[in-house]
């Protein structure tokens, strides 16, 4: 790569983030889901652990839901990045410029992802005002980079969405299902062991399963090999690149064939 | 009457309409449907890993409620606020008719709608899970889930009615939806929450009507379970009398006032 693309390359990365964060700033429904959501989770999933007689699983529970609260607000948006575009009527627009859409989306779904960091601190300041519960992180720096793979994949993730969503206007409907599959089968907040059996294979297919074992391991400190899972969530991450460019790329096809992005 | 009845049918239709189109089959089978049963899955979950079988019954029977409760909320807010996006208010305010057969006419599929949700769940979530739920008190008990989701139903137009003027009706209403899992009781019952979510929860529709569900789903009679049928009754009637006059204010003063646009 040249240094001048290099530079541009660069320049849409930090325009996106920055327009994605300016307008997360000023947007209500996201503000709101990254403050209520991890709230009321927090608070039904801690709660119902509290009333079970399981206090032990309320670090569990709390960790699970700030990773819920992360997906989703991820999830929620990469659907709303082109929604927004479409009704904006900028979606033909982008998809026409130099500028690869892809990498704008990208930037926005990484934007959206840093900022849904402050729910996983809203699940831990709910849990512990709420309940008194003694949270404490016991291995911090691991807990640390585990939130940062896991948002970069969970942002990997958004992209092989975001690039589906061009290609449909129920991208909303498909965001409100594709929610709670993923808090099952990734063990958020549930633990994985009531699923049947035959669900395992999907769940190791999820990022958010690997973040919520690194999470619990590192707050928890079990002395498990961190290692390991690191590398499950950058191989994880590379998989989701890879099918969200194979994806993209087909969608690019068909709508520079169709000459038109209406018709979806 | 003869045209109150007209104009209820009229929104009914138009009701109906609507619905085919927001709900193709596509959404409806591959999104609506697996929608309700996953949330109410997960949550029932939740309550399996925290109190084992127990509470997993427990919460199978609040959650496949609050899932029709949750839908029509939602709906009945939309309801009420669609006639703003749609620039129909003013007509409504115009017409000489009262506003109440149409409003009401275009509710009716989305009552429908909370009724397939519920159905849908207990129907799918009781085999999968193999919870002991009696198929016959079940269906006893299917007066007073009806009731709730009036209740509901006029919660949801309150909120819509409150919420006319600002744009953020409808996530209000979804966050309230959700935040009712806790105060009335659905995973966890009201008398285990702390004393000031019980006071919120007693004020809330569906906290009595679940109470009287669990209690007709284990075998109560309707006489003993008569005190909270007829506490969820009045809270219906409570909240359809907010709902009613603060519909009725906002279109009084944006008559008098002339700020349809502001709504």
């Amino acid at each position: 790569m040249k240094k001048d693309d290099l530079l541009s390359t660069l320049r849409i990365i930090k325009n996106s983030v920055i327009l994605q964060m300016k307008s997360n700033a000023v947007s209500i429904y996201f503000i709101a889901t990254l403050f209520l959501q991890p709230v009321i989770f927090t608070i039904i999933s801690v709660g119902t652990y509290l009333y079970g007689q399981k206090p032990d699983l309320g670090l569990f529970a709390v960790t699970g839901t700030g990773l819920i609260s992360i997906w989703n607000n991820n999830l929620f948006t990469s659907g709303e990045i082109i929604r927004n575009e479409r009704r904006t009527g900028t979606l033909s627009l982008i998809m026409a410029t130099p500028s690869s859409l892809s990498l704008i989306l990208l930037s926005k779904s990484f934007a959206n992802a840093i900022t849904s960091v402050f729910a996983m601190g809203v699940t831990f300041l709910t849990g512990m005002l709420a309940f008194q519960l003694p949270i404490g992180i016991a291995d911090p720096l691991a807990f640390l980079i585990g939130l940062i793979l896991v948002i970069v994949s969970i942002t990997c993730l958004g992209l092989v969405f975001g690039s589906l969503f061009i290609l449909t206007r129920n991208a909303g409907e498909f965001v409100s299902v594709a929610n709670f599959p993923v808090y099952i089968l990734s063990g958020l907040s549930v633990p994985l062991t009531l699923l049947p059996l035959w669900t395992r294979p999907l769940s190791q297919f999820l990022t958010p399963t690997w973040g919520n074992i690194i999470l619990n391991e590192a707050a928890s400190q079990t002395g498990a090999n961190m290692l390991f899972n690191y590398l499950v969530i950058v191989g994880l991450s590379a998989i989701y690149l890879l099918i969200a460019r194979v994806l993209y790329k087909r969608v690019e096809y068909l709508a520079l064939s169709a000459g038109t992005l209406e018709q979806w | 009457m003869r045209s109150n009845l007209r104009l209820f049918w009229s929104g009914a239709r138009a009701s109906w309409s609507t619905y085919l189109v927001e709900l193709t089959p596509t959404v409806f089978f591959g999104f609506r449907i697996p929608r309700i049963i996953l949330q109410s899955l997960f949550f029932v979950y939740l309550a399996k890993a925290a109190g084992g079988e127990p509470l997993a019954r427990f919460a199978l029977i609040g959650n496949a409620i609050q899932i029709a409760v949750f839908m029509v909320m939602l709906s009945m807010e939309e309801v009420i606020e669609s006639e703003k996006w749609n620039s129909t208010f003013q007509y409504l305010i115009a017409a000489p008719s009262s506003w109440f057969p149409s409003m009401l006419g275009k509710s009716m599929s989305y009552f429908g709608d909370a009724i397939i949700a519920s159905t849908v769940s207990f129907a799918v979530l009781i085999p999968l899970l193999h919870i002991d739920i009696s198929f016959v008190n079940l269906l006893r008990s299917v007066p007073v889930i009806l009731l709730i989701i009036l209740s509901a139903s006029a919660l949801g137009w309150s909120i819509g009615a409150f919420s006319l003027p600002i744009r953020y009706g409808y996530m209000i209403c979804n966050w309230f939806a959700y935040a009712m899992i806790i105060f009335c009781g659905v995973n966890v019952p009201v008398s285990a929450l702390p004393t000031v979510v019980q006071f919120i929860g007693n004020l809330l529709p569906v906290t009595h009507g679940l109470q009287a569900v669990r209690a007709l789903i284990d075998g109560a009679t309707y006489a003993s379970v008569w005190p909270l049928i007829g506490t969820e009754f009045l809270i219906a009637l409570i909240y359809s009398a907010i709902a009613w006059l603060t519909f009725g204010y906002r279109m009084r003063v944006t008559r008098q006032q002339g700020t349809f646009e502001l709504v």
